[in-house]
């Protein structure tokens, strides 16, 4: 029932001001969160939200006829975010070299950490060593505090298949906070 | 004790706020998505586009006959041609009548259409028109050869004989 009322709210939204307001006033912190943490500055991240925003007001009926069966609202836009994101970052691989010089200026020091105590920064650094996918998902848990239930509907698989996967990240990104400052983090 | 998942899960995190993006995005989205001139130029080209659709397949039609032949097929996944009149008609009176009194079975004789299904596939037959007609008998003789006479039909009561024989 819940989740007619939104598809009902999400179909509205493409004509009525109103509810495309309470929508994106809703929606629009979430998403604009989940970009700060992925990427580095602010240019970035506004282009990265406005593509979202603007993918999602073109799919309203796509999402209403297809995804909101197997997803809800917040998980289909998470999604969005998520492919935008990582579309940011194979994009960015071609130029990689100018990028690495200023990463490495970036990103060379991280902040010192230990897993009694893990801090935010220390983090956001160590997790740019794993794959973009693993990234997205300690960013979507950890730092945006999703559900598994929630991740299961934005990645798209169980959620005893991202537990264990998690896990395993959980592992290397442990050993990873207690040992030696990187040297290099792309 | 709090395991390392627990302790992200703690983890203070920082909230960004941009309020003039969020406005600025706001109003570039109800520029594009709820300006009242944009559902009308969306509409119209949706129109324009379907009537040009429309006139390119009015056109091919007319160029091509046999495109609504080869349409007609492809959607009701058939091999055969549909068959546009009768495959068998009768003998035309002009012909028949030449014969009126001297061979009743002539008079209402059937013969193949240009019309028939074996054709259709081979030839367009709204592109020919009829020329002349034949009718070729065939004699037999339990001792001799048989003969065949063909018979052309140029005008009703003028008939010219050629013989053929096997």
């Amino acid at each position: 029932m819940e989740r007619d009322a939104e598809r009902e709210r999400v179909l509205r939204a493409r004509n009525d001001l109103a509810e495309f307001d309470a929508l994106y006033r809703e929606y629009f912190p979430k998403i604009n969160s989940f970009v700060f943490h992925r990427v580095p500055d602010a240019e970035t991240r506004r282009e990265v939200v406005s593509n979202v925003f603007y993918k999602a007001m073109k799919g309203l009926r796509l999402f209403y006829f297809v995804d909101s069966r197997r997803r809800s609202f917040s998980s289909w836009l998470y999604r969005i975010a998520m492919n935008e994101v990582n579309q940011y970052y194979r994009n960015r691989r071609r130029d990689e070299k100018l990028r690495e010089l200023i990463l490495h200026e970036q990103f060379s020091e991280p902040p010192p950490s230990n897993d009694d105590e893990p801090d935010y920064n220390a983090v956001k650094n160590r997790i740019r060593s794993l794959p973009v996918d693993d990234q997205n998902l300690i960013v979507l848990r950890f730092f945006e505090k999703l559900s598994y239930r929630e991740l299961a509907q934005i990645f798209n698989k169980k959620e005893g298949t991202l537990k264990v996967r998690l896990s395993r990240i959980l592992e290397k990104l442990r050993k990873a906070l207690t040992e030696e400052p990187m040297s290099e983090n792309v | 004790m709090k395991t390392f998942e627990e302790k992200l899960m703690a983890m203070e995190t920082p909230r960004i706020e941009d309020p003039d993006f969020e406005h600025e995005l706001r109003r570039n989205l109800l520029n594009d998505f709820f300006e009242p001139a944009r559902k009308y130029r969306l509409k119209l080209q949706l129109a324009m586009s379907a009537a040009a659709l429309l006139a390119v397949f009015s056109i091919s039609l007319v160029t091509f006959p046999r495109l609504a032949y080869d349409l007609h097929a492809l959607a009701a996944f058939e091999d055969s041609y549909p068959v546009l009149t009768e495959p068998v008609e009768t003998i035309p009176a002009s012909i028949g009548g030449s014969f009126a009194g001297r061979s009743p079975r002539l008079e209402s004789m059937p013969y193949t259409s240009i019309f028939h299904p074996g054709l259709a596939r081979k030839i367009e037959p709204s592109l020919y028109k009829e020329e002349k007609a034949y009718i070729i008998r065939k004699y037999s003789s339990p001792k001799d050869e048989s003969v065949m006479i063909v018979s052309e039909f140029e005008r009703p009561g003028d008939v010219e004989y050629s013989f053929a024989s096997y």
